[in-house]
């Protein structure tokens, strides 16, 4: 009885650990608030109002616009080339990425110069990686002036059937530094021991590397995706360089979209797709956690 | 199993040096020595984690010098244990019969047998992060032995887990290698670990094997200076023969007596009362380092600085320039 009466918290002792942990939780939630929360509710307001041309005649049209904006044919055409964007710059950067950390992640002497020339493109700015591709695909002045082989003669960037895939090239290269050295850390965290037990249960190679490898780095794995493909959904930097959004508009994503409008009497619609676009991120990463978190083996 | 001549070499360092050792079937030996001593090189080239630079290694009659870890018919226990994260328990014990192509029925009982071995039955749909380090442990050892290896390997098995679970785990190991009747090969660098497990020792130093023999002839009869000075809490005072330069004495603390008439003048320098026993830390003519006399518990411990005799009831004695022990 006594350790009971002992036990109970007063309520004045109550308020006082309330109070203590809104004093902890508050220069997190004054920095979200200013940096999130308020620009975030003022995109939302944006998206109400509709103006002319010269910015003036402001005027409240509620929520009519986000549906007119988010059911029409504008945002289903930017989130399908937003789409194809992520599935041609996920795969391949998570497969590519891997296959560089696993060739990179042995000891022989030298590696560390491969590791660093395999992760400088972290290193490269969009602006630089975009020139660079230009370069090397450009109709007049590449390296390389065809096209995708089945897809016609035009220049990849020139023809609306392969433009994405060649943005998508830029931004793989671009990405793949980044994709190595989050793998390559994944792989450096399993202890050799774990796997010279393998080798000695009889696991070879490419059975240890499914078994074994595969599951220790799924956390690191799961990670790169959610970045890859939020790092998609919001690439504007090799659109704008390579294409601006064409040829015939193939390539102008979300992003792009939202780009483009930029005067006053295109804000709030610019003020819709966004929101759009948010919504779409945070709905993709959730199914990425809730989806995949399953496969996903967190060890000790 | 038998090394001959086996060698290993990293560039230009030597880690393993001419090692040649016969371990009967069905032995514990235990490979003793500092860090560095080359003890777990030896026992990574017999698992195959490690190549061999020179010599052969046999297993049974096979030479394996080339054969790969898998195909040894070896099973290692890893200092970390080494067990996959994300596998359950029961899975991590029946991995190497996983990849053995072991029919589903005979798994099933060699798991269950493994299992109930070394109590780990509540235990086998958990994942390892979910067990102490002595059930961890329990888990590596159930993995090396399902698959029912001619020769278990241990490197350092018991030094992540706490005093009093190293104690246990030790009886433990003694009693698998009694049921299972095995070759075991035990690498540490505790010579109480050794002492009390092994069947026969292997003391190493500098990637040269010093001695091979029983924990008994090791401690009564060290080959040379280096494994009079390795075995034995606190180990053998040695200091250079007065009457003899190329001659240095060993005397174990346990065969010094404090006596009026004793042939060794030294002065004390610290007591130490145990309560079991008394360990006296004194100073003796030409030593290089203080001798250690172990007194029985009634006996009264000199004051420092008050000058004793000894008397040594056994001498040892090694030649000053190699080290070796003489006959005689």
């Amino acid at each position: 009885m006594i350790a009971r009466e002992d036990a109970r918290v007063s309520d004045t002792g109550r308020l006082r650990e309330t109070l203590t942990a809104l004093a902890f939780i508050l220069p997190s939630l004054v920095v979200f608030w200013a940096f999130f929360f308020y620009p975030f509710e003022q995109l939302v307001l944006r998206g109400l109002y509709r103006n002319n041309s010269a910015g003036t005649n402001l005027r409240w049209v509620g929520w009519s616009q986000y549906g007119d904006v988010l059911g029409g044919s504008e945002f289903r055409d930017g989130l399908w080339h937003s789409v194809q964007f992520v599935l041609f710059t996920v795969p391949a950067g998570l497969l590519l990425g891997t296959v560089l950390a696993v060739a990179a992640n042995r000891r022989l002497r030298g590696i560390k110069v491969f590791q660093t020339i395999f992760s400088s493109t972290i290193a490269t700015s969009t602006a630089v990686a975009s020139v660079v591709f230009l370069v090397l695909i450009n109709q007049q002045i590449g390296v390389y002036q065809g096209g995708v082989p089945g897809f016609g003669e035009q220049a990849i960037l020139e023809n609306p059937s392969t433009a994405m895939f060649g943005v998508a090239l830029s931004a793989i290269w671009q990405n793949l530094g980044l994709s190595f050295v989050i793998v390559l850390a994944g792989l450096q965290a399993i202890p050799q021991e774990v796997d010279e037990a393998a080798t000695l249960d009889g696991y070879g190679p490419l059975r240890r590397f499914v078994r074994i490898t595969l599951p220790m780095i799924s956390p690191v794995l799961l990670f790169l995706v959610v970045v890859l493909v939020i790092f998609a959904l919001q690439a504007f930097a090799p659109i704008e360089f390579l294409t601006s959004g064409g040829p015939a508009r193939s390539t102008e994503t979300l992003v792009y979209k939202i780009f483009q409008r930029q005067t006053p009497d295109q804000m709030g619609e610019g003020a819709v797709l966004s929101v759009g676009l948010f919504g779409v991120t945070f709905l993709v990463t959730l199914g990425q956690f809730l989806l995949l978190e399953r496969r996903v083996h967190y060890g000790s | 199993m038998t090394f001959a001549g086996v060698t290993k070499r990293y560039g230009d360092v030597t880690a393993v040096d001419d090692l040649s050792i016969d371990i009967a079937d069905g032995e514990f030996m235990v490979l003793l020595g500092p860090s560095g001593c080359g003890k777990s090189t030896a026992l990574r080239m017999i698992a195959g984690l490690e190549s061999i630079s020179d010599g052969t290694l046999r297993i049974g009659d096979r030479v394996v010098n080339d054969v790969i870890p898998a195909k040894r018919d070896v099973s290692l226990v890893f200092q970390s244990y080494a067990l996959y994260p994300h596998m359950t328990v029961a899975r991590n014990i029946e991995s190497p019969l996983l990849t053995r192509k072991v029919p589903v029925a005979e798994r099933r009982e060699r798991l269950a047998d493994a299992a109930r071995m070394l109590g780990l039955e509540p235990y086998l749909e958990r994942k390892p992060g979910e067990l102490s380090g002595g059930q961890r442990q329990r888990v590596a050892l159930a993995r090396a032995i399902v698959s029912r290896p001619s020769v278990f390997l241990m490197d350092e098995p018991l030094s992540n887990l706490d005093a009093k679970l190293r104690t246990q785990t030790r009886a433990e190991i003694v009693d698998l290698h009694r049921r299972l009747g095995t070759t075991f090969v035990y690498v540490t660098h505790d010579q109480v670990e050794a002492m009390t497990m092994a069947d026969r020792i292997a003391i190493m130093s500098e990637g040269r094997l010093r001695q091979v023999g029983t924990p008994r002839e090791v401690y009564e009869a060290p080959a040379d200076l280096f494994v009079a000075g390795f075995i034995g809490t606190p180990p053998m005072n040695t200091a250079p023969d007065p009457n003899d330069p190329t001659t240095v004495i060993g005397v174990r603390p346990e065969h010094l007596r404090v006596a009026a008439d004793g042939e060794i003048a030294a002065t004390v320098h610290q007591a130490e009362w145990l309560g079991h026993e008394a360990l006296l830390r004194v100073r003796v003519d030409g030593a290089t380092a203080d001798w250690m006399v172990r007194l029985p518990s009634g006996f009264d411990t000199p004051e420092p600085g008050a000058p004793v005799r000894l008397h040594a009831e056994r001498v040892h004695r090694f030649d000053a320039d190699t080290g070796l022990r003489r006959s005689t």
